[in-house]
């Protein structure tokens, strides 16, 4: 009950008036409001308990990779390289061949699972958000693949870019993989292009990477950026199908969108946000 | 008393130990090598129990830290809590970059830190490396 008590002047005389309310469905509505207010609590504090249980069995997992799948790797090349090395006389060209191509492909698993234990490592951490400046973070970037001979012949054009905000480190990480990916696959063609610039649309900035190379058939775009997945042959392109995925999955970190737009033999477009 | 031996290498795989002894001999790098398969051998060569006969130090460990029964990191914080054992440089070979393992061999006083490379010619220079570093380059400290 609520009982309000005031004056009140009824010709000369002065009484008390009381207005009386029965409140119970106002106190079993609050009450109601606090009841699931703590249920929403106990909610949140037990998801919390259950990430953080999810990331640590993720982080035995990767510890676990990096060991026991790396010695029996160390073992197939030790041993293939040792009969190289003790075989040396007796071993025909074409067996040493075959001993090359186990010990390349030792290598190559291994290379994998860094990548891999890289990219599950980069689901667990938390982003910081810093102001990049991306023209430089660009610029960097290329000269770097230039000193390495990557970008032999290459018509590069870098457009004016908006500051960023965002992880600095994994930012660079996108810049990388996307850049090499551009020089990676226009190489055969005979005007190799490569324009890096950012687009206002709908609110959101869009940086862009633009090539003129093999392209991708479009039918297959949902496949790019899986983990992987790879549209061209390794022959042809070497790589190992985690840059995109790496690049999708730091875009989304930092609340953002990724996409791909291209046609065989006539180059590719892809472009990101970074959200707010 | 005996002369040390060179190198007290900690490991359990005995495909990785046979690796490890070839790419040290192949280098001429050392003339005396034990081998301890597990932490227990290990701690038995290094702290031999009471009665039993006092060797002197090796002058370099090689310790693997993924070891059945005793863990490497354990073997570690033993040879380094120790005043006979803890001026031994302790090499940690392992297969694992991960940033715990790293962390916690070099604060329990881990002279050096080595992953181990899938490609041998890599694993053999890495070793040779290490061999002529701890073994020639390093000032021994004179027992």
């Amino acid at each position: 009950m609520d009982i309000l008590l005031g004056p009140l002047k009824l010709g000369s005389q002065t009484i008390v008036a009381a207005a009386v309310r029965d409140i119970s469905d106002l106190k079993r509505g609050e009450q109601a409001l606090r009841e699931a207010h703590d249920q929403l609590e106990t909610r949140v504090r037990q998801r919390t308990v259950e990430l953080e249980q999810a990331n640590k069995e993720l982080e035995a997992f990767s510890y676990s990779v990096s060991h026991n799948l790396r010695a029996p790797l160390r073992h197939i090349t030790g041993y293939a390289q040792i009969i190289e090395q003790d075989c040396r006389e007796s071993v025909d060209d074409k067996t040493g061949a075959y001993l090359k191509i186990i010990t390349e492909s030792a290598g190559k698993m291994d290379l994998l699972i860094d990548q891999l234990l890289s990219l599950s490592r980069l689901g667990r951490q938390s982003i910081v958000r810093k102001p990049i400046d991306c023209e430089r973070v660009v610029r960097e970037v290329w000269d770097e693949m230039q000193q390495r001979g990557d970008t032999v012949g290459v018509e590069f054009e870098l457009r004016s870019l908006p500051i960023a905000q965002g992880d600095p480190g994994l930012l660079r990480q996108v810049r990388t993989n996307l850049l090499e990916n551009a020089a990676k696959y226009t190489a055969p063609k005979s005007v190799p292009q490569v324009l890096v610039d950012a687009v206002e649309s709908e609110g959101n900035t869009w940086y862009r990477v633009i090539d003129n190379g093999v392209g991708f058939d479009p039918q297959y775009v949902d496949k790019l950026f899986s983990v992987f997945e790879r549209l061209h042959h390794e022959d042809e392109f070497p790589g190992t199908g985690v840059g995109l995925a790496t690049v999708r999955r730091i875009v989304h970190k930092h609340g953002g969108e990724v996409r791909a737009s291209g046609s065989v033999g006539q180059g590719a477009r892809f472009e990101f946000t970074l959200g707010a | 008393m005996k002369q040390p031996v060179d190198i007290l290498l900690v490991e359990d795989d005995p495909h990785d130990v046979e690796l490890t002894v070839r790419a040290l001999e192949e280098h001429k790098l050392i003339n005396d090598i034990q081998v301890a398969r597990d932490g227990a051998e290990a701690l038995e060569y290094l702290f031999p129990p009471e009665g039993g006969q006092a060797r002197p130090a090796p002058r370099c460990v090689l310790l693997d830290l993924q070891l059945p029964k005793v863990d490497g990191h354990e073997i570690l914080q033993r040879i380094k809590e120790n005043p006979r054992t803890c001026k031994i440089p302790v090499v940690v070979l392992t297969s694992s970059r991960e940033g715990l393992d790293l962390e916690r061999a070099y604060a329990l006083g881990a002279n050096s830190y080595l992953c181990k490379p899938v490609d041998f010619h890599g694993f053999t220079d890495a070793i040779r490396q290490v061999g002529y570093y701890w073994m020639l380059l390093n000032e021994p400290l004179v027992q």
